[in-house]
Order: structure tokens, then C-alpha cells, then sequence
């Protein structure tokens, strides 16, 4: 799966698991700081990761939970694609 | 009306609150979960046994001793007196002469699930259950290393709960107190499905069909799965939108109307 796939894919998530009735993935920039354009507090990024570890079938480590890394779609982005590497390098 | 009592258990009194309706033939009985979700999800449980109440039946909702309202201290919760308080509550709806349906919220469904079994319940209704102890454990310490990252910038190691549980036998989980029997008896703990009586699980959240813990715990145990499109209000008690799981609840409670007991 490629990066604009991912991108994509997380934003669909964002929007389905956040409940945004008004906003669309599409309103979502790559950069954008989540926590300021969407409010995502604890509660929410909590759904996220579930939700990015169900969706991609990838485990999040300790090492992963750095605030930096859920920033914005962007940064997430490269966490899933190096998280999905890793798994296809182990299959 | 809101009827708040005690119920003498050997392991001190437990406070319940019942949703009487005279001439109720049935109690729903609700087993909350525990730590944070527990306090989150007062008013919504409170809110739902209304609703099984404007349903025609009789509910009650409880508070395990060592828990919220019931005397002890927290330290001293386990496992299996959880399970033993579920069974006093449902001991006190028999002597009434109704008939038991359970419910649960979180683990508190794992509890509903395992005393429905051991009690013959007519039915069981399991509300955003995980799908086993193991899973509930995993999504507390997650919530944890999430809110540590949030405050700190970096999420707290994932065996820090089991660390602290080492080295002085007990920790400190969303502020509340657990003894390591209790952690250990949580993340081993994998209720089945009674033979008799039907289980319906509530799954609770923004996918419209069974998806994730839902879907496999009604695998493993031959549940029928209802779907309630609504946020978790168990983290979030700030915007309780319940509305679906009121009619998926409803929903469920009607199946048992006219059908022998």
C-alpha cells in the first residue's frame, strides 16, 4: 500500500472514528496538528490506534507512543508505513 | 422511581439502585465495568435501566463491594467477588419472584456473561464487550500509555502496571487500587456461554457491522450481535449519545416479550 493510500485511509478513520458529522477526509491536510484543527485529546487517539491496528493488522510497541508520531495524518502516515515494512519483511 | 438499598454479602454491604416496576415478572441486573469506565459510564447505565424500565421490566444496577458506593476499599476487590456480588443481586431479584436477565458494560459483560452461565439466567445482554479479560487488561494499559503520552510526550512502558504489581503487589490503575490476584484474574479470565438462554451482544462505536471484539467474541461464544452507531461512552462522558444503544437494548428486551421463560 502506498503513502497517499495510507494518508487516505487514515483520514477516512479519523473521520469515521471521531464521529466528524461536518468535516470529510478531504478537509483533512496531511500537516495539520490534529489536536488543534480536530480537538483530539487522549480519548481520541486512543480510538485511533485502535483503530490503525485493527484496520492495517499492525501492533503498536512502547517505543511508538510518542505524542510526535500522532501529531498529524502525516506523521501517522509514517508510523503505518514502517509498522506494514517491518511486517512484510518478517512474512 | 430510583429505589438506592443495601444488599449484605459476607464481604460487606453493596449498594444497588433498583428500577422497580410493580409487577415486573422480570430484572434486568447491570454490571458495570471497573476503574475510569466505571465512573464514565454512571449516568448512561443509570439511563439505560431507565429505559429497560419504560420496557416493562424491572432493573437494577449495582456497585461491587470495595466499589463506588459499597463499603470496603478497593485494594480488596477480586475477581471473584465480583462474581459473587453479581450473584447476591440476582439471589435478592429471585427472592422478589422475578425472572434474571443479565447485562453488563465492558468487563462488567464478562461478569454478566460468566453469572448468567453459573445462574441458569433467562438471557444476557453484553454491552461493548471486549473479547476476553486478556483484551480488557491490553485496552486499559493502552488508555494509560495514550494519557502519559498526552502529559509527557512519551507513553509509559506497557509493563509498567505489571512492574508495579511486583514490586509491591499492587497499582495504581486510573486511580484506583489492584492487588495483583485481581490483575492476574482479569487477564485470564474467559467466560463461556450458558447452553440455555440467548446472549446478545451491543456493539458500541462508529462501525455499522460486527467488526473487532464484537465479532469475535460472538464467534467464540454463538452470540447474536446488535449495532449501536455511537461513541464510546464509557471513556467520554462528557456527550452521551446513547440513543442507538437504547433501541438496540429495547430491541433486545422485546425478543424476550411472549416467549417462555
Amino acid at each position: 500500500m502506498g503513502e497517499t493510500d495510507i494518508g487516505r485511509k487514515i483520514k477516512e478513520l479519523v473521520v469515521e472514528l471521531l464521529f466528524l458529522t461536518d468535516t470529510s477526509p478531504e478537509d483533512i491536510k496531511d500537516d495539520d496538528v490534529l489536536a488543534d484543527t480536530l480537538g483530539m485529546d487522549s480519548v481520541a487517539i486512543f480510538q485511533i490506534v485502535a483503530g490503525l491496528e485493527e484496520e492495517f493488522e499492525i501492533s503498536f510497541e512502547d517505543d511508538t507512543f510518542e505524542q510526535e508520531k500522532f501529531r498529524s495524518v502525516a506523521s501517522m502516515t509514517e508510523v503505518v508505513r514502517y509498522k506494514l515494512a517491518g511486517k512484510s519483511q518478517d512474512a | 422511581m430510583l429505589e438506592p438499598f443495601y444488599i449484605q454479602t459476607p464481604r460487606g454491604r453493596m449498594y444497588a439502585v433498583s428500577h422497580p416496576l410493580r409487577g415486573a415478572r422480570e430484572c434486568v441486573l447491570f454490571c458495570p465495568s471497573l476503574f475510569e469506565e466505571r465512573r464514565c459510564a454512571y449516568r448512561a447505565l443509570r439511563e439505560l435501566a431507565d429505559e429497560v424500565a419504560s420496557a416493562g421490566k424491572a432493573a437494577c444496577r449495582l456497585d461491587y463491594v470495595f466499589t463506588g458506593e459499597s463499603e470496603g476499599e478497593e485494594g480488596d476487590l477480586t475477581l471473584g467477588s465480583m462474581l459473587a456480588d453479581a450473584e447476591a443481586a440476582a439471589s435478592w431479584a429471585r427472592e422478589k419472584g422475578m425472572e434474571i436477565l443479565m447485562a453488563g458494560l465492558r468487563l462488567g459483560a464478562l461478569i454478566a456473561l460468566e453469572t448468567a452461565r453459573r445462574l441458569n439466567a433467562r438471557g444476557t445482554v453484553l454491552i461493548a464487550p471486549p473479547s476476553s479479560g486478556a483484551e480488557f487488561a491490553k485496552e486499559i494499559i493502552r488508555q494509560r500509555q495514550v494519557r502519559a503520552m498526552l502529559t509527557s510526550g512519551k507513553g509509559a512502558p506497557r509493563g509498567e502496571v505489571e512492574a508495579e504489581l511486583e514490586r509491591h503487589g499492587c497499582a495504581d490503575v486510573d486511580g484506583t487500587k489492584v492487588s495483583a490476584e485481581l490483575w492476574e484474574a482479569i487477564r485470564s479470565f474467559e467466560p463461556q456461554a450458558a447452553e440455555a438462554g440467548g446472549v446478545s451482544i451491543i456493539q458500541v462505536g462508529p462501525r455499522k457491522s460486527p467488526t473487532g471484539a464484537s465479532a469475535r467474541l460472538a464467534e467464540r461464544i454463538g452470540a447474536e450481535v446488535k449495532i449501536a452507531v455511537s461513541p464510546p461512552f464509557w471513556v467520554e462522558s462528557e456527550k452521551l449519545e446513547i440513543d442507538p444503544v437504547r433501541e438496540a437494548l429495547r430491541s433486545i428486551l422485546g425478543g424476550y416479550d411472549g416467549r417462555d421463560g
